[in-house]
């Protein structure tokens, strides 16, 4: 089954958002940014092809060497949804602030009551 | 599992009036969770619900206007009264995940975890944090926990990412 590719799908993973973070400042070669990691060299590629489809790194090749870039717009994605993700949120914590209220001082009419 | 450097993506605390006990039991039963959880004017009904880790909560939420949507959430880690984390993920009637309704920029599974700390005995503050993730290949994936040290070592690279997704949320 096809799947689309998003950058949630990008992020999702610590090892892709540590190569975003370091490709993010500029360009690197792809052997340097493998060798930084101490997982094997076909995980980097797949973590790699998986960045690149998701549009969040572009590949680019000068002359023998490969480098991989950041293109970091994509992340605005991101930004949208942890807003949206913050309204569900902020609402619900609103809801459950006047839900407490309405529990504990039908509560304390109960104690009362029983005295 | 959870890495603490990861909760940056999303997170809000509130204080609430409320004991640190009761605020865990209005998480962790059906009666209460039905009273708040959806957007206000909407009811929310729980089709499946068992609260431990591994246990889901599959629910229904109606608007007034009579239109269903559902969500569903897979308990992982339960630490009573501090801690609830979980996947939560939109859904089918059937429990099946599918994207969210209304958006199709937004994350097939999310990692949530709600933290709770007593200030004192009547006030409680609740922080809520939440990472996008795809659990399937994060299960896959558990071998790379065992490179925790190392990834460790990357603290500084990470930071320039969260650097930034803060910049761009402003």
């Amino acid at each position: 089954m096809y799947e689309r590719r998003d950058v949630f799908q990008a992020i999702a993973d610590p090892v892709r958002r540590e190569i975003i973070g370091m490709i993010a400042k500029e360009p690197m070669n792809v052997n340097t940014v493998a060798k930084e990691f101490d997982i094997s060299r076909p995980a980097i590629s797949k973590h790699m092809k998986i960045l690149a489809e998701c549009g969040l790194v572009v590949i680019n090749q000068k002359g023998r060497e490969r480098y991989c870039e950041a293109k970091l717009e994509q992340l605005d994605e991101v930004s949208d949804w942890v807003a949206e993700h913050k309204k569900i949120w902020t609402q619900r914590f609103d809801n459950l602030e006047t839900y407490l209220n309405e529990l504990q001082t039908k509560k304390m009419k109960n104690d009362q009551q029983k005295r | 599992m959870i890495n603490k450097k990861d909760k940056h993506t999303f997170t809000l605390s509130k204080v609430f009036d409320a004991p640190i006990q009761l605020m865990f039991d209005v998480h962790s039963q059906a009666e209460h969770i039905i009273k708040y959880w959806g957007p206000k004017g909407f009811t929310t009904t729980l089709i499946q619900f068992d609260f431990k880790p591994g246990g889901i909560l599959h629910y229904c939420m109606e608007s007034p206007e009579g239109h269903k949507s559902y969500g569903k959430q897979v308990y992982r880690e339960i630490e009573e009264p501090t801690l609830i984390n979980m996947i939560t993920s939109f859904c089918d009637e059937k429990g099946n995940i599918i994207r969210h309704p209304m958006s199709d920029t937004w994350p097939k599974e999310v990692l949530n975890s709600m933290e709770f700390e007593a200030i004192d005995d009547t006030t409680t503050k609740l922080t809520v944090w939440g990472i996008p993730i795809n659990a399937t290949e994060a299960e896959m994936n558990t071998f790379y926990a065992a490179h925790e040290n190392m990834r460790n070592g990357y603290g500084g690279t990470l930071a320039v990412l969260e650097e930034y997704l803060k910049s761009i949320t402003k």
